[in-house]
């Protein structure tokens, strides 16, 4: 008896085990596994909408960075909110929540997994051909590259990521070899360790600049992604080569390159999709999800079915059942200099950018769904987020003609753009175009009125500061604090170093 | 006819209280049914027995906690809400991230505690046991120490309840029933403003916030003329009311030599003291053993039980918080709604002027509604080859589905941000197949010396699976189902797990003076890789007797050590996986977990020394035990750089500890043919912290009140500033915002940790714990000829609550009614007030952070239940009937405690790191009982 349990219990210890691998190999329900994923074109495709989505949550960090510092905004609270003040107020801490730029390093990782593992899906996908697969290696270069670019603005320093450290940080070690370490198992500042610290800026705005150019040739014309076109969230949800170029033309100008700068800036504005379009449909940009002609590139968010909204309304809404906590206002006295008023507000950035309803002057772009009153439902803040528009093209090529004493361009330029807001355009006997401060300052109005709260006033300034040799930037965001403070300010601000962000990466991880 | 005990309490509950025995009675060496009745019987004849302690005042528990809060090692933590499962706590706290309650085993079936899900409405967890009807129960075990523990591996690590059913008898059917009736009410006080005090401070209010005076005087709030504006409504009484209970149940048992049968129907209404809530039961059970041959034994258990269970929000969604609402809502506004001429209508109030809900909306319109089902099952089979050689097998199949529903319509009910109304479900159900065989042997060595062995294994899987929608915004509040309106929110999440265990267990009694028990428990969890997923579960306990076992007096001493884990880790951490991430309406994907291979259980060791002494042939047993519990391995959230752009990744890395002493006394003082007295108590004090965290604190807030995980403090600590005070004036104001910008006076005081002069998240401190220092129980049965009268105190000490529901009571954030103190707020330099901060809207200045402000201790003694009962005599013409009982029973009579709040027993939240935080839930109702039980 005894002999028969033992036979029986090793027996069945056997099968046990023989079966255990199958036993314990449980497949996960909401998640995909590793080994099926990246195996084709649809993955891809898939893995390359998750680059965007961490992005898609940060945009109301790109309007304090790029708009609550600078002259045009201010805070919309009686008692303001003391992490939003300390941009408003330019002395933002290190301990402020805003500052956390871990979505754009989200993005950056997911670039770097999809850089990576392009070549490797198009190997294993047959139906994918060589294009296709570089049509997703240039969207994920160039969003890396416009990640790094938004990076470089506004921190000082920031480490350069640049391949795939989900699994293994490769790195040279003491001895000269290379080595790869799990990334797990690697401390907090063992990692850190490992860091590519940039040398400079400089080193910064290369790599952007070249992988930008790189893009340039891969990245399919006009949207025709794997032979097929894109439908028009995807076209302007997604980067796309009319966005490379103007990049690119806004890279160069910040180097210097302005013959580069004004000759990129021609491809989107030969480009038969792109137009300063006219001045009824500009308000689309902001009510639509998108625009045809007027967009480029945005982030985008889908309420129906999907509930996807940014924190834009809460930001800029005064009104509290709609969500909004008023936490930005426009300056008025800033606001009223730099817009057009002229001809009854004929100026349709005029009539939409911004409003005065009841006692409360509020952002208009992310609540208004015309420029009359009517508002976005309540809690349904799904505004997309311009990041680049047609109209960046002809404000580059105005820069950039300005800057190569091109003047007769860069006034017919300006005026395209007056004209097709609904201005008059100017006179050339009238204007003295050929007065390179005058124009620098009118060429930046224009941009503050197009870009108005779109995150870009700061970064304009800037550019401004740079192209002029003076400090510009000190000077016109001083402007917006009281009698009293500005001179206080505008000496903090005269420091270049005081433009860039502080962070305590270890807070936020 | 001396009527046994059994009969006054009819759970019957044999409780072996002595830790020491724990070890040898759990696991799955007892309960795997058919072994009960033995075991049982082996534990009672123990020399080491302490008493067959009846559950003092057991006669009324409706509910699992009830029956736990007598127990040894456990805290049972309830509210007053019908249905919530209470809050269970076995030395302490071990687990951040993982599930943390003890498993609860029903005849040897682990059952989880809670669900693995948030909850369905706010804070809270429906209770799951109402399957297993106290009336049934024939025992229960706190398992806590090491040994016992390591047999349940991975599910040993917080602690286990082990509980017994009844089972049939030999000899002709006997019929046990009982019935009872009870009145419950509670006190539902939350100190507010009067109608005209409120009118007054509302008034002086808006003003304060810069509404003008011109507007003051046209508002119609403050015209008296006007009927809608000038009611005085009570509305917490409107809400509350006096509830009732009704219990009744039926038990058949019997049996022949081949064939024993208990057979049991039950059913149970309870309403909960909060208009519109409370719980319904029904429970059956079928437990059969029989003898296919004198060598071959098969017992079946089948279990049904039924729970409907409606609820309202007590947690801190405070927009639909019925009692919150009440006590805040403007007394001067009237329930029903009034027509243009300002005559009452017969519909019911819409939202007022205020923002506040109808709370007769949220009471009777609002629905928060669940239906559980589960259905148990269990085979075990034994054959004897010998009288010291067995061969066993079981199979155990159990289900569990619940149905939650909410209906929130539109009239008299704040909107949910754009939801109008919302009709939301979810299903979820759970399926366990388990399989566990095993050898069992024992034998003598000479004279004094006997053993015991077993070796099994046991396979198991366990699926579970949840699908949640949410329709809103239907045309009409008539619409209660999914069938009108948009698709709000849709989801479902699927979790599977299998699990294999070899087991190897022996004790020896050696000379008749040592024990010795050792288990060893290899386990694998499908929850992790194949590197990592075997475990090894040791145990080991020795007792040694001081006295020979013959002698009338006993002390023995006792050693234990055994390493438990916690296995409950779904994800699928140790592979690479892809996590879902929409964009502009595509579906999107991402990274979301690298693969740690090397992820693990939380790893539990568990050391014990005792001492027991049994004086008086037992009719004394004192027991005194210290036992240290550390917990390693943590699972916790690697701190990955953010510039490596990943979410945050488990693994291993924390230590958390646990120790204290345990005491338990029992004492038959008296033992008469008249009269008997019997007194008994235990203790158990805590000391819980957290050893290491080397990837830093954690904080999890809810309802604006966060509790830390921080190396040094207690597991769950609240976390919050420091109030110093409040700025009496401007020139006092030396402290300033994060942003630099200088606080106003009205402010509080905060204090500045850091000492940079800014108050920001930086300054935040360890401001109190929920866990007690010190808990426990003591209880006395006496007797006296058909009279008997049981009671039992149960107490915690050094305990804090974060008063989360009198905060809000002075926050001053918005038109909320206050409690009376707000009077004493700061209003100008002049009238600076009594403590209180200034009435800002929207609290700019963060006046209403989390403080120690509302950190109260929350210690207390309370008189749980005191039961009077009397055996009626019997008449012989009467021959049917063998025994009857009345009874009394009264329930939360008595409260000894400083806390302010309801009711300083507090759950708060499930969450390790957020429990006692008292966001208003209804207080445990007072009630008295009476009921009847008979015997035929």
């Amino acid at each position: 008896m005894k002999r028969f349990t033992i036979v029986t219990a090793s027996l069945s210890l056997f099968l046990l085990l023989s079966s255990c691998e199958k036993f314990f190999d449980v497949r996960p329900d909401n998640a995909i596994e590793d080994e099926d994923f990246y195996r084709n074109r649809e993955d891809l495709n898939a893995a390359a909408f998750g680059m965007y989505e961490a992005l898609s949550g940060e945009v109301h960090k790109f309007l304090l960075w790029g708009d609550a510092r600078a002259d045009m905004v201010t805070t919309g609270q009686d008692d303001p909110d003391p992490y939003i003040n300390e941009f408003v107020l330019n002395n933002v801490s290190a301990s402020n929540p805003y500052t956390d730029y871990s979505g754009l390093y989200q993005t950056i990782a997911r670039c770097n997994r999809q850089l990576e593992r392009v070549y490797d899906v198009a190997a294993l996908d047959d139906k994918m051909l060589e294009r296709d697969a570089g049509a997703y290696y240039g969207e994920a270069l160039l969003l890396r590259a416009l990640c790094y670019y938004i990076l470089v603005r506004t921190y000082d320093e920031f480490p350069l990521i640049t391949s795939d450290y989900a699994e293994d940080i490769r790195f040279v070690n003491e001895q000269g070899d290379t080595v790869s370490r799990s990334t797990i198992a690697l401390s907090a500042d063992e990692i850190r360790g490992l860091y590519n610290m940039p040398s400079d800026k400089q080193e910064v705005w290369q790599m952007i600049y070249n992988d930008v150019l790189t893009v340039l040739g891969i990245l399919p014309l006009n949207y025709q992604w794997n032979r097929n076109n894109l439908p028009g969230q995807e076209r302007y949800g997604r980067v796309s080569q009319p966005l490379a170029t103007t990049l690119a033309a806004e890279i160069a100008l910040w180097l210097g390159e302005y013959q580069s700068a004004s000759a990129f800036a021609n491809s989107p504005i030969l480009n038969n999709q792109h137009s300063l379009s006219s001045s009824g449909t500009w308000p689309n940009q902001f009510t639509g999800s998108y625009a045809s002609a007027h967009s480029m590139f945005l982030l985008g968010y889908k309420y129906p079915n999907s509930f996807e909204t940014n924190r834009l309304q809460e930001f800029t809404s005064s009104v509290r059942t709609d969500g909004g906590k008023y936490y930005l206002k426009p300056v008025s006295h800033v606001v009223d200099s730099i817009f057009s008023h002229e001809d009854d507000n004929a100026d349709i950035r005029t009539q939409f950018s911004y409003k005065t309803i009841g006692a409360d002057t509020v952002i208009w772009k992310y609540i208004g769904l015309d420029n009359v009153s009517s508002r976005r439902p309540p809690y349904e803040s799904s505004a997309s987020w311009q990041v680049y528009r047609s109209a960046d093209a002809y404000m580059l090529k105005a820069l950039a003609s300005l800057m190569l004493e091109d003047y007769a361009t860069a006034f017919n330029f300006v005026n395209m753009i007056r004209e097709a807001r609904g201005l008059e355009e100017l006179l050339p006997e009238e204007t003295d175009y050929t007065n390179k401060e005058f124009m620098m300052d009118m060429i930046f109005r224009e941009r503050a009125r197009e870009f108005a709260f779109e995150g870009k006033r700061w970064y304009d300034l800037m550019l401004w500061s740079e192209l002029s040799g003076r400090n510009v930037l000190a000077e016109k965001v001083s402007f917006k604090y009281p009698e009293s403070q500005r001179a206080e300010r505008k000496a903090y601000l005269e420091q270049e170093s005081n433009w860039y962000l502080p962070i305590d990466a270890q807070l936020w991880q | 006819m001396k009527m046994n005990l059994k009969l006054i309490v009819p759970a019957g509950i044999c409780i072996a209280l002595c830790s020491a025995l724990e070890g040898r009675l759990m696991a799955q060496d007892v309960p795997e049914a058919g072994q009960i009745g033995q075991q049982t019987k082996e534990a009672a004849d123990d020399s080491l027995k302490l008493i067959q302690q009846e559950l003092a005042g057991g006669g009324d528990a409706v509910t699992f906690g009830e029956l736990l809060s007598g127990q040894a090692g456990i805290q049972a933590v309830e509210s007053g809400s019908a249905g919530a499962a209470p809050l269970l706590m076995i030395r302490g706290v071990n687990s951040i991230n993982l599930y943390a309650q003890p498993y609860i085993y029903v005849d040897g079936i682990p059952v989880r505690y809670n669900s693995a899900m948030d909850p369905f409405l706010s804070v809270l967890q429906p209770t799951r046991f109402a399957y297993v009807n106290p009336n049934d129960i024939s025992g229960i075990t706190i398992s806590r120490s090491g040994e016992g523990l390591s047999r349940m591996g991975g599910r040993g690590g917080a602690g286990a309840v082990y509980i017994t059913t009844e089972r049939g008898e030999f000899g002709g059917t006997h019929v046990d029933f009982s019935a009872s009736h009870g009145w419950l009410s509670a006190d539902y006080s939350v100190p507010h403003m009067g109608s005209s005090a409120f009118r007054d401070y509302l008034r002086s209010y808006m003003s304060e916030n810069g509404v003008p005076d011109s507007e003051l005087n046209t508002s119609p709030l403050f015209n008296s003329s006007l009927p809608q504006y000038n009611s005085n409504t009570d509305w917490l009484s409107l809400i509350s009311r006096d509830a009732s209970f009704d219990d009744y149940h039926v038990k058949l048992k019997g049996g022949d030599a081949d064939a024993n049968y208990m057979f049991s129907i039950g059913y149970t209404g309870k309403q909960e003291t909060l208009k519109g809530s409370g719980l319904e039961r029904i429970s059956m059970r079928f437990n059969l053993d029989y003898k296919l041959s004198p060598k071959f034994e098969i017992s079946n258990n089948l279990s049904y039980g039924n729970t409907t269970l409606n609820y309202h929000e007590e947690g801190p969604d405070w927009g639909i918080h019925p009692l919150f609402v009440s006590a805040t809502k403007a007394p001067f506004f009237h329930s029903m709604a009034h027509d243009p001429e300002g005559a009452q209508t017969r519909s019911l109030a819409a939202v007022d002027e205020l923002g506040k809900s109808n709370p007769l909306a949220l009471v009777n319109s609002m629905n928060n509604n669940n239906e559980e089902n589960r259905v148990d099952g269990l085979v075990t089979a034994k054959w004897t080859l010998s009288p010291e050689l067995s061969l066993n097998t079981s199979l155990a199949v159990n289900y569990y589905n619940i149905k939650e529903k909410q209906y929130r319509p539109s009239l008299g009910i704040v909107n949910d941000l754009h939801r109008l109304r919302q009709n939301s479900k979810r299903n979820s159900s759970e399926l366990m197949f388990r399989s566990n065989s095993w050898v069992e042997k024992s034998g003598k060595w000479g004279a004094g010396n006997s053993f015991s062995a077993r070796a099994g294994f046991l396979v198991e899987t366990y699926e579970e699976k949840s699908v949640f929608a949410r329709k809103i915004n239907a045309g009409t509040d008539d619409y209660e189902t999914l069938e009108q309106g948009t698709v709000d929110s849709a989801s479902g999440v699927k979790y599977e797990s299998n699990l294999l265990a070899f087991y190897l267990r022996g004790e020896v009694d050696l000379l008749e003076r040592v024990h010795i028990s050792a288990n060893v428990n290899l386990e694998a969890s499908s929850n992790f890789g194949p590197e990592s997923r075997w475990m090894v579960y040791p145990g080991v306990t020795a007792i040694g007797d001081l006295l020979d076992r013959d002698q009338m007096h006993q002390v023995s001493l006792r050693a234990e050590w055994g390493r438990s884990g916690n296995n409950d880790l779904r994800g699928y951490y140790y592979k690479s996986l892809y996590y879902p991430a929409n964009y502009f309406g595509y579906g999107g994907v991402y990274l979301g977990n690298v693969a740690n291979p090397d992820i693990r259980p939380e790893v539990t060791d568990t050391y014990d020394a005792g001492i027991t002494a049994a004086l008086f042939d037992g009719r004394v047993t004192v027991d005194a035990g210290y036992y240290y519990k550390n917990t390693s391995d943590l699972i916790t959230y690697k701190a990955v750089p953010i510039e490596i752009g990943l979410d945050p990744q488990f693994e291993n890395n924390g230590e958390v500890a646990s120790q204290g002493i345990e005491i338990s006394l029992d004492a038959r003082i008296l033992e008469k043919e008249d009269v008997s007295w019997n007194i008994y108590g235990h203790v158990s004090t805590l000391k819980n912290e957290i050893k290491t965290l080397e990837n830093g604190d954690i904080v999890r807030s809810l309802g604006g009140v966060s509790g830390i995980a921080r190396k040094g403090e207690a597991l769950g600590s609240f976390y919050g500033y420091k109030v110093l005070g409040v700025f009496g004036s401007a020139a006092e104001v030396d402290l300033s915002k994060a942003d630099g910008t200088a606080y106003k006076p009205g402010d509080y005081i905060v204090e500045d940790v850091n000492g940079d002069s800014k108050i920001n998240e930086m300054d935040q401190q360890v401001i109190g714990s929920a866990l007690p220092d010190l808990f426990g129980s003591v209880g006395t049965v006496l007797q006296y000829r058909r009279l008997s009268l049981n009671a039992m105190f149960s107490f915690s000490s050094g305990n804090e609550i974060y008063n989360s529901l009198n905060q809000q009571m002075h926050l001053m954030k918005d038109y909320s009614n206050q409690s009376p103190d707000v009077t004493g707020r700061w209003i100008s330099e002049s009238q600076a007030g009594t403590g209180w901060s200034r009435a800002a809207l929207d609290d700019p200045s963060s006046n209403g952070a989390a403080s120690d402000l509302w950190v109260e201790d929350g210690s207390y003694v309370k008189l749980r239940r005191v039961t009077l009962s009397y055996e009626v005599p019997v008449q012989r013409s009467l021959r049917f009937l063998s025994g009857l009982q009345l009874y009394v029973t009264g329930e939360n009579l008595l409260t000894f405690t400083d806390y302010s709040g309801m009711d300083p027993e507090v759950i708060g939240s499930f969450d390790p790191l957020l429990r006692g935080i008292d966001f208003g839930a209804s207080p445990m109702p007072r009630s008295f009982l009476v009921g009847l039980k008979a015997s035929f």
